[in-house]
């Protein structure tokens, strides 16, 4: 249980991490411990890869031309 | 109050249509259709146009796009969507009593969009979360807005924005094992205790797309 609290704690850190919400220090001591550690470095790097797994996998429409000149006529019409 | 000496049709070409896409990508991910999404980025950008005396030039136009579309959709797309839809009685009628094969039973249409479609499990993935969760998931993993930016757009606390995207990211770890696992991942949930050893925690497979795991993973956060 202790183990499950320690890796629970750790995977939000390493989330907060790489969401660039840690401040310098924590930073720096949190990658050394990725550095040192490689139960921490598989964490890590699973999270950093679902997050590009998923930016590189999600649909993305393309905007049509008819909606461009649409907005551009709308807002050229309400001055 | 400072005088908000704007161009507005130069702030619109060099600081607001540049997101487009971006709104496009969000709104459908909120509406699942492509012709809504798009009346969706039009409503924005006329919303926009309206109050554009409010916008500073220079500062964060897309998390400023990215709000009034937030807000154009919780407060009237919704509603107009779940507005009861009229339909003549005997359209009604005629399609319970048609022959035609097509005609039977009801189909989830949401279902039937993805149905079939490899490759976009991650979209059936982000429809699969509730709306607050799918909105983190798409402001940050997606459009890599901060935190505060996530907090401001959708207007909850810091904290309630962390402890969504972490609950919302694990959603969809396990959403997407399925899909993990039809491409050769791992699922090494429960080995330790078939291996016995205690230390198990998978093999070098686990790291690959992150989708695959270990008992480790299964966190959830309290708000």
């Amino acid at each position: 249980m202790a183990n499950f609290n320690k890796y629970s704690g750790l995977k939000k850190k390493i989330n907060l991490l790489l969401d660039d919400q840690l401040d310098g220090g924590e930073s720096k001591s949190l990658l050394q411990m990725v550095d040192d550690d490689p139960k921490c470095c598989l964490i890590y790097n699973k999270e950093k890869d679902f997050r590009a797994f998923m930016k590189s996998n999600i649909s993305r429409p393309t905007v049509s031309k008819s909606l461009i000149q649409s907005i551009k006529q709308n807002i050229a019409s309400h001055p | 109050m400072e005088e908000n000496n704007l161009d507005p049709k130069g702030v619109f070409e060099n600081e607001l249509f540049p997101h487009m896409e971006a709104l496009k990508t969000f709104a459908y991910h909120l509406t699942y259709n492509d012709a809504e999404a798009e009346d969706l980025v039009q409503e924005t950008y006329l919303k926009a146009h309206k109050f554009i005396d409010r916008y500073i030039s220079g500062t964060n136009a897309k998390a400023w796009l990215f709000k009034i579309l937030k807000n154009a959709y919780i407060n009237e797309y919704r509603k107009k969507v779940k507005a009861p839809r009229k339909v003549d009685y005997e359209d009604i009628v005629s399609y319970h009593n048609s022959d035609d094969p097509k005609n039977q039973g009801y189909l989830d249409l949401r279902e039937e969009l993805f149905k079939d479609r490899m490759g976009d499990e991650v979209t059936l993935a982000l429809n699969s979360l509730p709306l607050e969760f799918r909105t983190v998931v798409l402001l940050c993993d997606i459009e890599g807005f901060t935190y505060q930016e996530i907090s401001k757009i959708i207007d909850v606390p810091l904290g309630t924005v962390r402890s969504r995207l972490f609950r919302a990211r694990n959603l969809l770890k396990d959403f997407l094992k399925t899909y993990a696992v039809k491409l050769g991942y791992k699922d090494f949930r429960g080995l330790k205790n078939k291996t016995g050893n205690p230390d198990f925690t998978g093999g070098e497979d686990q790291v690959g797309i992150g989708i695959a795991w270990n008992e480790n993973d299964f966190v959830d956060d309290e708000e």
